[in-house]
């Protein structure tokens, strides 16, 4: 399909029940590919991008063809944003967003580290689709000098058409919004600009700007180089290819993975060496995501389908029976009302009242179950941003799969550890 | 036509929903829930004059143009708008 | 023309009327001062839904705009005062008692800014209306000043219950809506709030 140069290692295209890793984004085991050399041994040249509407054109279709979708939360599919952005027709930006503001996700960090050159690749690519004139780099600052090595090592190889420039994200959850890393570029805002024009009609400078999650780049990178089909090769036909996880909670070797999207739950858990206890819930896709109940969702397929809810982040908590469900999210959401932008009132108002709610819930005094019911119906789409959406998924999730616990906590008791903290729940408020 | 409300510019002031209860009511705190975005046509004046009067210019009306069949997008195009992008 | 007025009726119109209008307008502007202050304070309506007070401070200064138009023209047209045309907009440039109708040119040009960028006020975007929209503040002391300086009837006790009446009002409105703002100081929903910890405050409060 796609032309291929040098030694170009495809993954083993091993039957399903032998398949034990996935690893076309990360080298096998724990090994780095780092450095610009490894990486062409592993991957071999990218194809060279060519000037003409006819290449951009044959690349956005291919990207169509291969249903690649944001890996950010939002799973918005690439191609259509590609496509947004060369319709405007005027200097465009690519944004690579490394910010991973969640602050459970370790995803983006663990590629940047292992394999920054694929994400750069895919940079590169995006800027020749859409004719870029500026590329950034946005990345956590864990892995700021991990990137702007690779940078300059690509820069002495004069590798790339337009160079890279790389910033440090902000340190807040909402700062990965698309809008907020524009916001945090142009004016070290990182707050979300509200909806129209959406960024890839105006964002940076007023420019049209394509802002794409790390992996999400990675994935166009290796598209670049062997086609369509084979990145529909892994994965489910709705829901094609392979994804990053992060998987924490009770489980015995806690880390980021990459899985094929389609995998059973309890295989996906199983790449981190099982549960270390009986689980009795999972909470999937990040902090804005959804709790799902251990039964049925361990033998359930790992996609959005299967699920029945958005696989966000990649985000995968293991949460065992002996720790309190309401405890934890009244923690959760404590931090979210904290992280608010705090620029529009549903959100400002709505959230910390929710997480007031919660927290009494938690307490086993709780009095306004009602209205908090209600209040989460209310909050959903009426942010500037998503934010309180997540919130309110979150939440609404929690009342669902801990209906037990709840009713519990409404008599006044809790048969969990509520001082057992599960999460990685930073101190919210302004850092 | 759409009315919208720009959700950073509001302030939760109340005009809107006092001016058009039948498609905005509010909040806990003030702020408005749009009921229904889509304006009948008997209330196209009175929704001009709530997108008028907002005092944080935070409502706009978008007309409806046809629907894209491929990708069932509405597209809209702004009607009134008190709002301007920063 | 006025002299035959003057002369068939003994009544010097022109200068009665404005005069006349002027004492109106000042009540008129106070109210407009008054409406238009108690849109920010924005706590349960007593008497009038929100958007009546909002409508009400727009209809007020409309026909106040039309009535300033008859009090400057009557008072240019009037022979017994040399006021000259441009000391319509260009301050202390009339010959009659230039700081007093100086005072008043300036608060028509304060307040044709205001005006005028209402008007356009959609299209001219909410900061730069909000930004001259604070000159009605300056607007409104200049308007009184003149008052004083270039009315001079305020012997009459009913005259000077108006001008000191209006006074009261407008710093009775201005002082509460100082007072709310301080009270409720820590919520801002200005783009200056990124950094600020999630306050908490009554439900009610709001209106900063």
């Amino acid at each position: 399909m796609m032309p291929t140069h040098g030694l170009v290692l495809q993954p083993r295209a091993l039957p399903r029940e032998e398949r034990v890793e996935v690893s076309r984004l990360l080298p096998d085991g724990t090994a780095n590919c780092a450095g610009l050399a490894d990486h062409l041994v592993r991957h071999g040249e990218l194809p060279p991008s060519r000037r003409s509407l006819a290449w951009r054109e044959t690349m956005t279709t291919e990207i169509e063809h291969a249903g690649l979708v944001g890996h950010g939360g939002a799973a918005f599919p690439t191609a259509k944003k590609l496509k947004a952005v060369i319709s405007q027709a005027s200097r465009a930006v690519v944004i690579a967003n490394g910010t991973e503001g969640e602050p459970a996700s370790e995803k983006d960090r663990t590629l940047l580290t292992r394999a920054p050159h694929l994400v750069l690749d895919g940079a590169s690519v995006a800027a020749d689709i859409v004719e870029a004139s500026e590329v950034l780099v946005v990345v956590h600052r864990d892995v700021r000098a991990a990137v702007d090595a690779a940078v300059d090592e690509r820069r002495s190889a004069e590798l790339d058409r337009v160079p890279l420039r790389v910033v440090t994200a902000a340190d807040r959850f909402v700062a990965g919004e698309a809008s907020a890393v524009v916001n945090w570029v142009a004016r070290a805002r990182p707050v979300p600009l509200g909806r129209p024009p959406r960024t890839s009609e105006r964002g940076l400078d007023g420019r049209p700007t394509l802002v794409q999650n790390v992996e999400t780049l990675a994935h166009l990178a290796l598209i670049a180089r062997h086609g369509a089909a084979w990145y529909r090769a892994l994965g489910t036909p709705d829901e094609p290819g392979s994804m990053l996880v992060t998987l924490l909670g009770a489980l015995e070797e806690p880390g980021v993975r990459e899985i094929e999207i389609g995998t059973s739950v309890a295989e996906v858990l199983a790449r981190a060496g099982g549960p270390t206890t009986p689980l009795q819930a999972l909470l999937v896709g990040g902090y804005f995501g959804s709790w799902l109940p251990a039964h049925p969702t361990l033998s359930l397929p790992f996609s959005a389908r299967g699920l029945g809810a958005g696989l966000g982040a990649g985000l995968v908590v293991a949460f065992p029976t002996d720790a309190c469900g309401v405890a934890e999210t009244a923690r959760l959401a404590r931090y979210l009302a904290c992280e608010s932008a705090g620029q529009c009132g549903p959100c400002l108002f709505g959230l910390p009242a929710i997480a007031d709610e919660v927290e009494k819930l938690a307490e086993g005094r709780s009095n306004r179950l009602g209205d908090l019911e209600r209040w989460l119906v209310e909050i959903e789409g009426r942010g500037a941003c998503s934010h309180p959406d997540g919130v309110a998924r979150l939440v609404s999730s929690a009342l669902r799969v801990f209906a037990v616990e709840v009713a519990e906590h409404l008599e006044g008791w809790c048969t969990g550890e509520g001082e057992r903290h599960v999460l990685p729940i930073p101190p919210g408020g302004s850092r | 036509m759409r009315i919208r409300v720009d959700r950073i510019a509001c302030d939760g002031r109340g005009l809107c929903g006092e001016i058009l209860p039948e498609l905005i009511t509010f909040d806990d705190w003030g702020f408005p829930i749009i009921k229904e975005n889509l304006v009948p046509e008997d209330l196209d004046g009175v929704a001009h004059d709530a997108v008028e009067l907002c005092p944080k210019l935070a409502l706009r009306l978008e007309a409806l143009e046809q629907e894209c069949c491929s990708s069932k997008v509405v597209r809209t195009s702004v009607v009134a708008t008190s709002w301007t992008p920063s | 023309m006025s002299a035959v007025a003057t002369a068939t009726t003994g009544l010097p119109w022109l200068w009665l009327v404005s005069r006349g209008s002027g004492l109106v307008l000042l009540v008129l502007f106070t109210a407009v001062v008054v409406l238009g202050v108690s849109t920010r304070l924005g706590s349960a309506p007593r008497a009038l839904p929100r958007f009546a007070v909002a409508e009400l401070h727009r209809t007020l200064a409309l026909f106040a705009v039309a009535l300033l138009v008859l009090h400057v023209v009557t008072a240019i047209l009037d022979p017994y005062v040399r006021i000259g045309w441009w000391a319509t907009v260009l301050p202390f440039a009339s010959h009659y008692r230039a700081l007093a109708l100086g005072l008043g040119t300036l608060a028509v040009d304060f307040g044709a800014a205001v005006v005028l960028t209402s008007l356009a006020r959609r299209r001219l975007g909410f900061r730069l209306w909000r930004a001259v929209h604070w000159l009605a503040y300056l607007s409104w002391p200049l308007a009184f000043a003149h008052t004083l300086t270039a009315g001079g009837d305020m012997g009459i006790w009913w005259v000077a219950g108006l001008v000191w009446g209006s006074a009261s009002a407008v710093a009775v409105a201005v002082g509460a809506r100082v007072l709310a703002s301080i009270r409720s100081g820590a919520v801002s929903l200005s783009r200056g709030s990124v950094l600020s910890k999630v306050p908490r405050i009554p439900a009610g409060a709001r209106g900063a």
